[in-house]
């Protein structure tokens, strides 16, 4: 929590000292109408003196026009620094993300990354609000409460020295076993987010699959770990309450007892006895505050927790003192062996390849054979667990990222478009575009038609993760993206799998005629769409099984003919 | 206890229990059928809420006679010196304070199970009546908003229910108490005293009506600020790829400053914190110049009178106070529950009438 509060800086760290003084003025402007009060009683009315009472009621309205001054003014400042810090903080949580790799982005989990964002980040900012306004008011007047009760009487006052630290040990006992217990009550709460979010956004997979059954027991199961750990909780903070409370009255007994003893014996006066009280209470209710704001600081010390987990994380893949530029083009996997977490399995395991600068590749493989792993090491989307990866003969550890990433262009297979405009889109990996290549590109991913026929054309507005537009439009957008960008490697990750047959085709040659001189590597789920590549590979299980000619492969491969008699007929043997 | 209310929380966040909470007022259509349909959700929790709100009561009594008792045992036992009196009263304080804190804990406690039971039922049937929704519900809804639905809404409610429900009861035993309390020891001076209740409700409403814009605008800032983060961070691949987390930085940056401008307005002026213990001050002004003048004017009253009843204006203008804030989350809660009843009523998607199983693939 407190390591949070370097972002507590510039103007905020100004308006965070300003604010309390601006309480201290509240306060103390309130503690000084007893003593008017008093004034007035003792005074006024003993003097029988009627303008002496409305003097001091004058005095009284002047004290509560300026603790109101003290109170806006610390509301203000309070905010100010509040929500400054919280920007500072969101600012800087959002930037580190950026700069993730995706191995850590994988482990923290999409959805738990945007708690973090929206909900962690307002639960920090609240305590930050609630210290400032609060929480210096209450151990001030809880101190000033027990140095009074001293100074009153010495001998009352040793029921703190029983009371206070039964009271600080049962706050301390009790926060210890309730930090874990809310830090994993934040688990459960991204477990259920996490469901949630597979159900909402793949809504279309579930129901085609008919799984709704699977994902409401799953979502059953978290919400049922959600309610107990709840439950648990809760209930750990909720002794502290009857704890303090009973504590602090049975001070006051203790006072009443042996007070009212000593004034039997007549050694103290019984005004003593009763202010006593009054201090006692005046204490009790300030200490209540304060476990109500340590209540709220287990949950706030969570949210804090989970963001520092992420602003401490190093980033896996950054560049380094010695990365440099690209030489050259021709891509090579060396014994590359690749998991996605310690504990996973091997996804891909002994890949050696090679692929010259221009050649045209095709993948192909079944479900889960590792085929988009393979190509996410190229641009280093994660790296190779063993063995490497070179592009013109440099490890791409070596190369510069920025430099790497722009010469090659993978499109996805699931296609992530941004709300803005098509043309944001468009130009999003080269935003100097110019309207004659974006025109171009568009035509070669076969997505002008469609653009043209919407009424703003390029201006036409995407809606949050392009849902306005079908699955093929979406695919036909990203591709003109990464053409736009002018890749000298092209990898196109089964991402023209919504396309119909006719448009994959018109697709294929443009891309052919477009990229002569540079590098294309084609996942593909429909063997058409690699039949006519320079070298195929074919991946089965993390391994390479066959690499040739679509020819040879017939030949050769006994898993190539099965996919190659399955999806075109037995006559494809003939012809090859 | 002037603010101790930390008013507004940047929504949509999880609520930080009682006091804490500060929202829109937000419209709710039908408060009756939307109270009605959600008591049926509590079903045979609704014996152990009685029993909690009995529990409530003795706890609220206790603290109210235990007070009073307090005052009681100075003027009649150790001001006459009697102290086997005195030993009776703190033997029955004792006793009382003990039980006290049993019924607190269990009332908590079973409050916390009452409320953790129902929101985790609403999720459940959130969640089944979500799977049954046609497609294209949600091609029209976004899910950031379906997402808070599940999520904020439900803590919400949860929250709510755990806390803000026996705080709101025992808020307002505690108010009838003092007020009895009040009239008890003067008429006079509890009509004087309770000229500036009014007062504060007014001020109060005219300072929610004039700050609202501000929270407005901050919640929809807020969203989109919400918004951006949901599409960016799951996109975060295709950033990646195109080298763009510069640009995306300073995109987020530029949102970001925009939220912040507008909650720091919508934080500072709505403080009705500082304006509520100002009109307090003026409150006991008034009784204190008042009752100096009645006294003075040889009204029958004592200075000790007066002093006890500035105690229990306090005690009766704290709760005033808790109970708006309170009464604020309940509100929104309640317009959480109807937003979650609002997707539970969506027409869901079946089968055609005509509908045959496939039996041959």
């Amino acid at each position: 929590m407190f390591k949070l509060l370097r972002y507590l800086r510039e103007e905020a760290a100004i308006c965070a000292v300003i604010a309390p003084l601006m309480m201290i003025l509240e306060v103390s402007m309130d503690l000084i109408q007893p003593k008017l009060m008093a004034d007035i009683i003792d005074i006024g009315i003993a003097n029988q003196d009627i303008s002496y009472v409305i003097l001091i009621g004058e005095e009284m309205i002047l004290a509560a026009f300026i603790g109101l001054i003290g109170g806006i003014g610390n509301s203000i400042f309070c905010a100010i620094a509040a929500m400054k810090m919280g920007e500072k903080l969101r600012q800087g949580l959002f930037d580190k993300i950026q700069t993730l790799a995706f191995l850590e982005i994988d482990k923290f989990k999409t959805s738990s990354l945007i708690t973090r964002l929206t909900n962690d980040i307002s639960q920090v900012q609240n305590m930050v609000l609630m210290v400032l306004r609060g929480a210096f008011r209450s151990p001030l007047v809880c101190l000033g409460g027990i140095i009074m009760a001293i100074a009153l009487c010495p001998e009352l006052s040793l029921v703190f020295l029983v009371a206070v630290p039964m009271i600080v040990i049962a706050l301390i006992i009790i926060l210890k076993k309730s930090f874990p217990l809310f830090t994993a009550l934040q688990e459960k709460m991204d477990r259920i987010n996490t469901v949630m979010r597979e159900s909402i956004l793949g809504v279309r997979v579930i129901k085609a699959f008919t799984i709704e059954e699977r994902q409401a027991e799953r979502f059953g199961k978290a919400n049922f770990d959600l309610m107990n750990k709840g439950v648990e909780a809760q209930n750990m903070n909720m002794i502290l309450w009857p704890i303090v409370t009973l504590v602090m009255n049975m001070s006051v007994i203790a006072v009443l007892w042996v007070g009212g003893n000593m004034a039997s014996h007549g050694t103290i006066a019984i005004g003593k006895v009763m202010a006593f009280v009054n201090y006692l209470i005046q204490i009790m209710s300030s200490l209540i505050m304060m476990v109500m704001l340590v209540l709220n600081f287990s949950r706030a010390k969570a949210s804090a927790d989970r963001i520092n987990e992420v602003l401490h994380t190093l980033p896996s893949i950054q560049d380094n003192d010695s990365s440099g530029g690209m030489k050259g083009f021709d891509i090579e996997l060396k014994n590359v062996f690749f998991k996605y977490n310690e504990h996973s399995e091997n996804v891909l395991t002994d890949i050696s390849l090679k692929i010259k600068e221009g050649e045209k590749v095709g993948i192909i493989g079944a479900t889960g054979s590792g085929k988009s792993s393979l190509v996410n090491l190229i641009p280093r989307l994660y790296d190779a667990t063993e063995g490497q990866v070179l592009i013109g003969g440099i490890d791409v550890k070596k190369i510069k990222l920025k430099e790497l990433r722009e010469n090659i262009g993978l499109i996805m297979q699931d296609n992530i478009i941004f709300s803005g405009t098509i043309e944001d889109n468009l130009k999003f990996g080269n935003c100097n575009a110019d309207r004659v290549s974006i025109d171009c590109a568009v035509r070669d991913a076969q997505a002008y038609e469609f653009i043209m026929e919407k009424e703003n054309k390029y201006q036409s507005l995407v809606e949050q993760r392009g849902k306005n537009f079908s699955g093929g439009q979406k695919q036909r957008i990203s591709i003109a993206r990464s053409l736009i960008k002018k890749p000298k490697i092209l990898i196109m990750d089964d991402s023209s799998s919504a396309l119909d047959m006719a448009t994959e085709a018109k697709l294929q040659s443009a891309i052919k005629a477009r990229m002569v001189n540079c590098t294309v590597v084609i996942i593909a789920q429909r063997i058409s769409g690699v039949m006519d590549a320079d070298k195929i590979i074919v991946l089965d299980n993390g391994k390479i099984s066959a690499v040739g000619t679509h020819k040879e492969l017939l030949r050769n491969s006994e898993i190539y003919r099965k996919i190659a008699v399955f999806q075109l007929g037995e006559e494809v043997l003939l012809i090859g | 206890m002037a603010n101790e209310k930390v008013m507004p929380v940047i929504g949509p966040g999880i609520p930080n229990g009682p006091g804490n909470r500060y929202r829109i007022n937000e419209k709710i259509r039908n408060t009756k059928v939307t109270i009605k349909r959600f008591i049926k959700y509590l079903g045979d929790q609704k014996k152990t809420m009685m029993f909690t709100f009995l529990l409530c009561l003795i706890t609220t009594i206790v603290s109210i006679i235990g007070t009073r008792m307090n005052g009681e045992s100075v003027d009649n036992f150790i001001i006459k010196g009697d102290m086997a009196g005195l030993y009776n009263i703190c033997l029955i304080l004792t006793a009382m304070y003990l039980a006290s804190a049993v019924t607190t804990y269990f009332q908590n406690r079973f409050m916390v199970s009452i409320a953790q039971r129902t929101s985790s039922d609403i999720r459940r049937d959130l969640y089944r009546s979500l799977q049954m929704l046609p497609l294209k519900y949600f091609d029209t809804h976004s899910s950031g908003d379906l997402m808070s639905r599940l999520t904020n809404d439900v803590d919400n409610i949860n929250m709510t229910l755990s806390q803000s429900i026996t705080q709101f009861f025992s808020g307002v035993i505690n108010i009838a108490g003092m007020l009895i309390a009040m009239v008890l020891l003067s008429p006079v001076l509890t009509l004087v005293g309770l000229t500036t209740t009014p007062f504060m409700y007014l001020l109060t409403k005219f300072i929610v009506k004039r700050t609202q814009p501000f929270f407005i605008k901050q919640q929809k800032e807020l969203g989109v600020l919400n918004g951006y983060i949901e599409e960016r961070i799951s996109g975060q691949k295709a950033i990646t790829l195109f080298g763009q987390e510069e640009q995306v930085k300073k995109d987020f940056e530029k949102i970001n400053k925009k939220l912040t401008k507008s909650a720091i307005f919508a934080q500072a002026f709505s403080g009705i914190g500082p304006v509520n213990n100002a009109i307090n001050n003026l409150t006991y002004l008034i009784i204190t110049v008042c009752g100096a003048y009645f006294i003075l004017a040889g009204m029958d009253l004592t200075i000790g009178m007066v002093f006890t009843f500035l105690l229990y204006m306090r005690n009766f203008t704290r709760p005033i106070n808790e109970l708006m804030n309170i009464f604020n989350s309940i509100q929104s809660a309640l317009a959480g529950v109807e937003r979650v009843f609002e997707v539970m009523d969506e027409p869901k998607e079946k089968d055609s009438e005509r509908a045959k199983k496939v039996s041959n693939l």
